[in-house]
């Protein structure tokens, strides 16, 4: 019974969708529309299971005093600090996304910076992968490492000054070799997610309700 | 069985004659065809639709009861159908079904089992994919596995997540595999928790988890973003063994530099399949091959027709081509 | 003895310290940015396609704009979305700005406020800002059909019916393009769901990294336009002629190329002679 309910729900859902592609218009149409809205507004409430998560999780951290216990503080009052300017902004200005409002005072200097940061990291961690990864060890090792180069050079003002063939290359990589090994991967992750969603949809694939 | 295939085909045939039995249902092609940009001189128009805007939306022009553009995918999901349920079928009855070695699937047990020879957890990271990713369903399958290995080896588990919905499947797949195991004492549930759905903030958690924790064994499975390479580097730097999986073609170069194994694409679909090595799970797997292989000779027919369409414009083998077009698009031209 | 220590030297360069690398990286990104140098750039053909698309749309059309990226990527895309919105009020074409991603909301809030200033345009009869709701892909599908079902109201709660610009924008067919910017998956579900289904004109500006995920979709005429990078955004800054940040980037963005290059090379050269060595012992 524990199972049956959930999997009568995926499979009439699953139908319900598949149907209302074909026949768009109304009356499944319109009850489509309706569902998109619940699907909207159960996805904006499963934030709350998140946070709950979330704060449960490093109260008893704190409470405990487990090992990195601080962090767990400064991730609480870093929410409260994000849930108090935001009410606010809500209160005076009608909305916290308002420009005077006390949280984007919070975003533009704590929130920006921190996530410019932890991105920005990327680019230090390509080259170190690209050191370690880009070796003329066989044929296909090679020509990963040459088109990997052709492109880099194509892509900044730099190539085109040492040759102005090099944007070309590059473009012509991008267009032909690239969209056409992607084409290939993509059909086949394509019909491996198809297959997975008619499993679910017949109860075959379940171990996603365990 | 044969009751659902006869079902199939029947809704299949019903569908395909009213679609075209319907009045104006298939537009001529100077309908459908992109008109070239023009410019609106009226500025007085409060608002003016997209330059070359042919697109019918639904509820507006087209008020036909059946799309019958889409009735193209509809025969491949289908077909799919009917394929998946006759190898499932084919499998109950004991055909044998052939599946070749994914070395990172292979590597599972290894992984897990040296994480427990040097006392150190498992990391399992889900990606940054919702519950509606099937990227993601597809890591909750492997997961299960990790974690009958994990609660066989007696290991320890950590699963950061980063979506709400998320966490509370992946919580029941973890505490799952440990009852079935018979250890549901084992089981911690502060091991399976949700991060923050953040991106760039998600991967900082999981490399903080990574640095203090030094898992022995990082699995890298699900839908992820340009955050993949700064957590797998992390996982390289601190000498963990990893397997990783996505169908996010634009991750894959990141993954194979920084990762030992990589599942690409459909591989990740079938992890779940190869993993548990039960028959009727195998059998979707053949299904899929089939379909690949009818996409494939597609693929090189469409090739053929099209290179002496292109050549010989308003000859038989241009309308050879528009006709093997429609098939797939469903729209002549 | 030397060649002991020659073997050492060279293992030592094969597996290089990442923190040297880290340093080079910062120095050839640092420098030539603090210096302000700025490289010229040659328009690609699918940022061309994006602004002649733009261009093509007559005065009183209107856009949509979905801010689907936050502060991570906001160095790539929002030079991109800065540049797009001026074009688009350059033209008199109308904005309307939504998000799939709420963090990010704030970043397009800015820019389309800094803009709208720029140009003197007016809130609710130029450009509407509807805000941010939950679960990306039933918004996008739902606004194939009606906007109002998931917008009734815009970010600061005013009624969409009491916007005079939303007066004949009811969904996707009112609208002459949709500019998603994005560093996500959400250009995906923008291609399977408002363009695939229902016929949305489409420009991506998205990530380098993200970038040669839709290089497909725009070969299949599923997209109008194309911007990658800080790169897309320089030559969108050159074809409106209003050099910004995206300029800016490329001097620095030449360098780190050339860097991680001669890094590559510098790896295979003590691969092969390591390589070579491990031989001949």
């Amino acid at each position: 019974m524990k199972q049956r309910i959930p999997l009568t729900i995926s499979f009439i859902a699953g139908i319900f969708i598949i149907l209302t592609f074909y026949f768009p218009n109304s009356p499944l149409g319109d009850i489509e529309q309706h569902t998109l809205v619940w699907f909207a507004i159960v996805v904006g409430i499963s934030m709350v299971v998140g946070v709950e998560s979330l704060v449960r999780i490093n109260v008893v951290k704190i409470m405990k005093q487990k090992q990195g216990w601080a962090y767990s503080l400064a991730l609480i009052l870093a929410l409260l600090l994000s849930l108090v300017t935001g009410i606010m902004g809500q209160v005076k200005y009608g909305s916290p996304f308002h420009l005077q409002s006390p949280f984007m005072y919070v975003y533009t200097h704590m929130i920006v910076p921190l996530q410019s940061t932890m991105f920005a990291i990327l680019s230090f961690f390509i080259a170190s992968a690209a050191y370690r990864a880009f070796r003329v060890r066989n044929l296909a090792a090679t020509m990963l490492l040459l088109s990997a180069v052709l492109v880099m050079l194509g892509r900044v003002p730099v190539g085109e000054k040492i040759w102005s063939q090099f944007p070309v290359i590059s473009e012509w990589i991008m267009n032909v070799p690239q969209v056409g090994a992607k084409r290939g991967i993509m059909i086949g992750s394509f019909l491996g997610a198809a297959a997975t969603s008619i499993r679910i949809i017949l109860g075959i694939e379940r171990s996603y309700i365990s | 069985m044969k009751r659902l295939l006869c079902l199939i085909a029947c809704a299949l045939l019903f569908a395909a004659s009213t679609a075209y039995a319907a009045e104006d249902a298939l537009k001529p092609p100077e309908e459908t065809a992109a008109a070239p940009p023009a410019q609106i001189d009226d500025a007085e128009a409060v608002t003016a639709t997209a330059p070359d805007a042919e697109a019918k939306t639904e509820g507006q022009e087209n008020k036909s009861w059946f799309s019958v553009e889409r009735l193209p995918s509809l025969v491949v999901i289908a077909v799919l159908t009917a394929l998946i349920l006759f190898n499932i079928q084919r499998a109950r009855g004991g055909a044998p079904i052939f599946i070749r070695k994914i070395a990172g699937l292979e590597a599972v047990d290894d992984a897990v089992g040296r994480s427990t020879e040097m006392g150190k957890p498992v990391l399992y990271i889900p990606g940054i994919g919702d519950m509606s990713t099937l990227a993601t369903l597809a890591s909750l399958s492997i997961l299960r596995r990790v974690a009958d290995k994990v609660a066989e080896y007696q290991t320890d588990i950590i699963v950061p997540c980063a979506d709400p919905i998320v966490h509370p499947t992946a919580e029941e797949t973890v505490k799952m595999a440990y009852v079935e195991s018979g250890r549901p004492d084992m089981f911690d549930e502060n091991s399976v928790f949700y991060l923050t759905y953040d991106q760039f903030g998600y991967a900082a958690g999981v490399d903080g988890i990574m640095m203090r924790e030094k898992p022995g064994a990082i699995f890298l499975q699900g839908w992820f973003a340009a955050e993949s390479l700064v957590m797998a580097e992390t996982g390289n730097s601190v000498g963990a063994i990893q397997i990783a999986g996505t169908d996010q073609t634009s991750q894959l170069p990141f993954l194979v530099a920084a990762c030992d194994y990589t599942l690409i694409g459909e591989e990740l679909y079938a992890a779940a399949s190869y993993l548990s090595r039960d028959p009727v799970q195998l059998g979707t797997l053949k299904s899929q091959d089939v379909l690949k292989v009818f996409f494939a000779g597609s693929v090189i027919l469409g090739v053929i027709l099209a290179t002496p369409a292109a050549l010989f414009e308003g000859s038989v083998a241009e309308t050879a081509y528009n006709f093997f077009k429609m098939l797939f698009t469903g729209a002549a031209g | 003895m030397t060649q002991d220590t020659q073997k050492t030297f060279l293992e030592k360069l094969n597996n290089i310290d990442r923190r040297i690398i880290f340093l080079v990286i910062f120095i050839v990104v640092s420098v030539p940015m603090l210096l302000k140098l700025t490289s010229p750039v040659q328009i690609s053909p699918e940022v061309q396609k994006a602004y002649d698309y733009i261009e093509s749309i007559p005065a009183g059309g209107a856009v949509m704009f979905s801010v689907d990226y936050d502060a991570t990527s906001m160095p790539e895309i929002q030079p991109m979305i800065l540049c797009l919105l001026s074009h688009c009020f350059q033209k008199d074409v109308k904005v309307l700005l939504t998000g799939m991603l709420a963090i990010g909301m704030p970043l397009g809030t800015q820019a389309l406020e800094s803009t709208a200033a720029e140009y003197g345009k007016k809130y609710g009869v130029d450009y509407v800002n509807m805000g941010y709701r939950p679960g990306a892909q039933a918004v996008i599908v739902a606004m194939g059909r009606e906007i109002r079902d998931i917008f009734a109201v815009d970010y600061q709660g005013t009624p969409m019916d009491a916007l005079p610009m939303m007066k004949d924008i009811h969904n996707y067919g009112d609208l002459a393009a949709v500019a998603v910017m994005a560093h996500g998956a959400t250009p995906e579900y923008w291609i399977q769901f408002a363009q695939a289904r229902y016929g949305a004109k489409l420009i991506v500006g998205t990530t380098a990294v993200g970038a040669p995920d839709y290089y497909n979709y725009l070969q299949a005429e599923q997209l109008v336009g194309l911007l990658g990078g800080m790169r897309g955004a320089a030559e969108y800054e050159t074809l409106i002629d209003k050099p910004g940040l995206g300029l800016l980037a490329m001097s620095p963005q030449s360098w780190v190329h050339l860097a991680i290059i001669a890094l590559i090379i510098l790896g295979n050269v003590t691969y092969l002679l390591t390589k070579k060595k491990l031989g001949a012992s």
